[in-house]
């Protein structure tokens, strides 16, 4: 690279970071916007399904349906809501969404118990989201079978026989990287994989459709400057930015949303920037084909967000996606990124392990700058 | 012969289906001034940019500096600035002065020590050295302009093309703008422009013509005007001819007349408007009475666009009282809104509606409806000469039909009073003259009363009084003849000289403490305290042939240049 190209290059870097620290809008645009993403989603995006809102219809009103009701209401799972009149009101809250779950004791619950006989129980699920509905489903099953359980060990107890064993097999379960299985901490890493796709990606589209909406960029065109000592140049102070997010999303995610981090902080960053690289060159991409702010601004929007919250592995893992789902997610970068994210907030992986995915990252983004390059034209129409 | 800088041949650029170059050829010599002109929509931008390198094109030569095109554009980027057409487009507003030269520097390799002594000359050339430090956004369009030409200029380019650099800039500031010029044509810079002042066109060594796409003239503009005649005149009679006109200059039958309302149309009473500790309007007074075309004049950022919008009820002034058609402050503003109308400096149409939907909006907005409606339509329609393309998008329409149904609109609702903010900017001397017949007609016929801000200072001999003002003051008020008495009764006669080489003459009798200028071809001197023998000696000396045509007549902008020296403070 010779002097005069550097010096080029240096030129344009300067002029554009003097231009973003100078505009407030913009700055607001680079740093304030993800962090606010960062945060709404954040607390906002859970997929635990707890504090259930549920309406009991009590029909029996003796000790044991009490007993029954308690229980269950106890857990952070569900929250008692409503206590209701008949079934009419029931499903009237149903409808309005005030309770995803209504259980119906009916009279004689107690009696038929007693008299060793099944006595049923009644609930009914909301199921508009199939998952939940399925979960609540799943929740309102393991208390019954503990709750039997009891029932039939005070039975038990009752004749005499303590020493018989009800459950002659035991599970143990031990989930791995999220002992707890809190949402949260697989959530809140993978917002990284979204937010640093979707916001590079704004930032360098708007970078240069900005001189083309002002008309600043008959300067660059009718200058001896070449293509890709603009585009380097132009692009180098968004690095620069994007980092800084990087940091500071990362903090935000210990700190504020106490998301355990085990593995190298340096594996996370190399993955990180290389990321930025190749999500700045989507924005690169795009800005070849719009000539407007707002146009620019959109089609980023819709190429970044898309990728990376379906097909990244945020939401459910790819191998669940279907077949064309699992395709499309292995032809955008977010996926892989998204396994470096896990590797080492919570898998305590190495380059062994994750090599390929840096690899595939940076292939992206040297394929997404040299397609940046080609389109990019000193010259119009 | 001298070497070709520029040489261009057949060529041919389409935009989708528009044809908007039709096959021209073209020569310019290295050393000249090259003048392209002609009436909106001519194909003049697309020309500039072709050869700037910065734009494709369909079919044809083209040769810059020795290289051809396509192949050899990069290679003579190093060589050639460009500045595209509207002001301040080439910069970037975030920097300062001094930044955008160093970065047009950068882009072109300029070492600092080079690039520092040039900025020193250039800034001090234009006037602008004091501002050095200041964002561009907070410079005037003239002072925007100026600075894009520093910047262009910094690398010493052997190629300067200019799309129509001086429109929207004030007539001081363009006198700058040329001295500059040709300071660098001198040390044998190449300039090829466009401009839409006729003035401009005749300084050109030769000027191409265009319309349509095509170039029907190209050469010596006096090959163009013969003895006694100027550009302009001949720009109408060639647009006349090749572009008819079928506007109709009529008046709406149910336009009232306003003959008998009593009392001034507008009363301005020691306006003043502050921004933080900008004062923009400093006690500006004044009264326009009925059936008046009165000019407001000054240079870029004196105030003007602040003074209109405080009028139409825009800005709140900070201080002084306003009366419109007798209603004042104390009147409900949407009342005083039924009586006047308003045209800014941007365009007041929406791009994306048609014809019709356009004057639809504004007929809704002032509660217009039924046979009322249909009627103003239709005279809209005529005098926009757009009748039977109502379905057509704005952005559709040229410059000129646009700006002419921009007025029909602000007239839809009959006001009394009409605030003109620079309407004719940028628009060709043809459709500027359509303009002010309309204005002209309305004016003598229903006694409306219109305020007009305007750098085309051929257009102040349309109106009946003028006001000039500077850094937000009032500087000067009178008819046009009275100003320009005044400037005769200190300044002496004008008086005309042809002189060659003109440059050199120019430096001469400047040296002598004179004032003069060049206008076109000849040289233009101030008569008072200036000794002819003296000074044709002095030419002589210097072998210097010098003609003296006799008196000249005076023009606005001689007026304008005049108070606007006298009342400038730093």
């Amino acid at each position: 690279m010779s002097k005069e190209s550097l010096n080029r290059i240096r030129a344009v870097s300067s002029k554009e970071l003097k231009e973003i620290l100078r505009s407030p809008l913009f700055l607001l645009l680079a740093h304030f916007v993800p962090i606010a993403l960062f945060l709404v989603f954040g607390f906002g995006l859970s997929l635990d399904v707890e504090n259930i809102p549920t309406a009991l219809l009590d029909m029996d009103r003796t000790q044991a349906s009490r007993e029954l009701i308690n229980g269950l209401v106890k857990t952070k799972y569900f929250r008692l809501q409503e206590e209701g009149t008949d079934n009419h009101q029931l499903i009237n809250l149903l409808k309005r969404g005030k309770i995803r779950l209504a259980i119906i004791i009916p009279p004689q619950f107690r009696k038929r118990l007693y008299q060793d006989r099944a006595s049923p129980i009644q609930v009914l699920i909301d199921g508009t989201y199939p998952y939940r509905g399925l979960v609540i489903k799943n929740y309102v099953a393991a208390y019954l079978t503990s709750f039997n359980l009891k029932l039939t060990r005070d039975w038990l107890n009752r004749r005499g026989m303590t020493s018989l064993n009800l459950q002659p097999i035991e599970l143990e379960t031990r989930f791995l990287y999220n002992p707890s299985l809190v949402s949260s901490y697989a959530l809140v890493p993978g917002l990284l994989v979204v937010i640093l796709m979707m916001n590079p990606a704004i930032m360098a589209a708007l970078a240069i459709v900005k001189e083309k909406d002002y008309g600043t960029i008959y300067t660059i065109y009718s200058s001896p400057i070449t293509r890709w000592e603009f585009l380097l140049g132009k692009v180098i102070p968004y690095y620069g930015l994007n980092f800084i997010n990087v940091l500071v999303l990362f903090l935000l995610s210990i700190i504020l949303f106490q998301v355990p981090f085990k593995g190298s902080l340096a594996l996370l960053l190399l993955g990180s920037v290389i990321y930025i690289f190749t999500t700045t060159g989507m924005g690169l991409v795009v800005s070849a084909f719009t000539r407007s702010m707002v146009a620019a601004q959109i089609v980023t929007i819709i190429i970044t967000i898309i990728p990376s919250f379906l097909y990244s592995g945020l939401l459910m893992p790819v191998s669940n996606l279907g077949r064309a789902g699992e395709i499309e997610a292995h032809l955008f970068p977010a996926m892989y990124y998204m396994k470096i994210v896990q590797g080492t907030y919570s898998k305590v992986i190495g380059l062994k392990e994750m090599g390929t995915n840096y690899l595939v990252v940076l292939a992206y983004g040297v394929a997404l700058f040299c397609l940046g390059l080609v389109l990019f034209k000193k010259r119009e129409g | 012969m001298a070497t070709l800088a520029v040489e261009v041949t057949g060529l041919k650029k389409a935009y989708r289906k528009a044809e908007a170059v039709k096959g021209i050829s073209l020569t310019v010599e290295e050393g000249e001034i090259f003048g392209l002109i002609g009436p909106d929509g001519a194909g003049k931008s697309s020309v500039m940019k072709i050869l700037a390198g910065v734009l494709s094109y369909d079919q044809g030569k083209v040769k810059v500096l020795g290289r051809e095109y396509p192949k050899g554009a990069e290679g003579v980027k190093k060589d050639l600035a460009f500045m595209p057409q509207g002001i301040g487009l080439n910069l970037y507003m975030d920097l300062s002065v001094r930044e955008n030269i160093e970065f047009f520097a950068h882009l072109r390799s300029i070492p600092p020590s080079t690039r520092d002594k040039r900025a020193r000359r250039l800034l001090e050339a234009t006037g602008l050295a004091p501002f050095e430090e200041r964002l561009v956004r907070h410079l005037s369009g003239g002072m925007q302009q100026k600075l894009g030409l520093c910047c262009a200029l910094i690398s010493h380019p052997r190629l300067l093309i200019l799309d129509e650099p001086t429109t929207g800039v004030d007539p001081l500031s363009r006198r700058e703008f040329w001295d500059l010029l040709f300071d660098f044509v001198e040390e044998g810079m190449t300039v090829i422009m466009s401009t839409s002042y006729m003035d401009e066109a005749e300084r050109c060594h030769r000027i191409a013509f265009m319309i349509d796409g095509t170039i029907i003239f190209q050469g010596d503009p006096q090959g163009l005007t013969g003895p006694g005649d100027h550009l302009e005149q001949v720009f109408f009679r060639i647009l006349e001819r090749e572009r008819p006109q079928t506007f109709h200059l009529i008046l709406p039958a149910t336009l009232p007349s306003q003959r008998g309302n009593k009392g001034p149309a507008v009363v301005v009473e020691n306006l003043s408007k502050w921004f933080d500790s900008f004062k923009a309007v400093d006690s500006l007074s004044f009264t326009i009475e009925k059936g008046e075309i009165f000019g407001l004049l000054g240079p870029n950022g004196a105030g003007k666009t602040t003074a209109i919008k405080s009028m139409v009820g825009l800005l709140e002034p900070t201080e002084g009282e306003i009366t419109i058609a007798g209603l004042n402050r104390k009147t409900r503003l949407s009342t005083i809104k039924h009586h006047i109308g308003y045209m800014s400096q941007k365009f007041s149409l929406y791009r994306d509606l048609t014809v019709s939907e356009n004057m639809e909006l504004y007929a809704t907005l002032y509660g217009l409806t039924g046979g009322e409606l249909r009627e103003r339509r239709a005279w809209v329609l005529k005098i926009a000469d757009l009748a039977g393309q109502e379905k057509m998008l704005v952005r559709d329409i040229p410059l000129g039909v646009k700006q002419r149904l921009a007025l029909g609109c602000s007239l839809l609702h009959f006001p009394q009073v009409l605030f003109l903010d620079e309407p004719t900017s940028g628009v060709d001397p043809q459709v500027r003259k359509h303009f002010w017949e309309i204005i002209t007609l309305l004016s003598q016929e229903r006694d409306l009363t219109f305020l007009v801000t305007t750098h085309h200072l051929v257009e102040a001999e349309y109106c009946c009084r003028l006001a000039l003002m500077n850094q937000g003051r009032l500087v000067a008020l009178g008819s046009p003849q009275e100003l320009r008495e005044r400037v005769i009764a200190e300044k002496g006669e004008m008086l005309e000289l042809l002189a060659s080489p003109q440059r050199e003459a120019l430096k001469i009798i400047k040296s002598m403490g004179y004032q003069v200028y060049p206008l076109g071809r000849s040289l233009r001197l101030w008569s008072k305290g200036v000794s002819l023998d003296r000074m044709k000696e002095r030419l002589a000396r210097r072998g210097v042939a010098v003609e003296i045509k006799g008196e000249a007549q005076v023009s606005m902008e001689d007026v304008f240049i005049h108070f606007m020296e006298q009342n400038t403070h730093v």
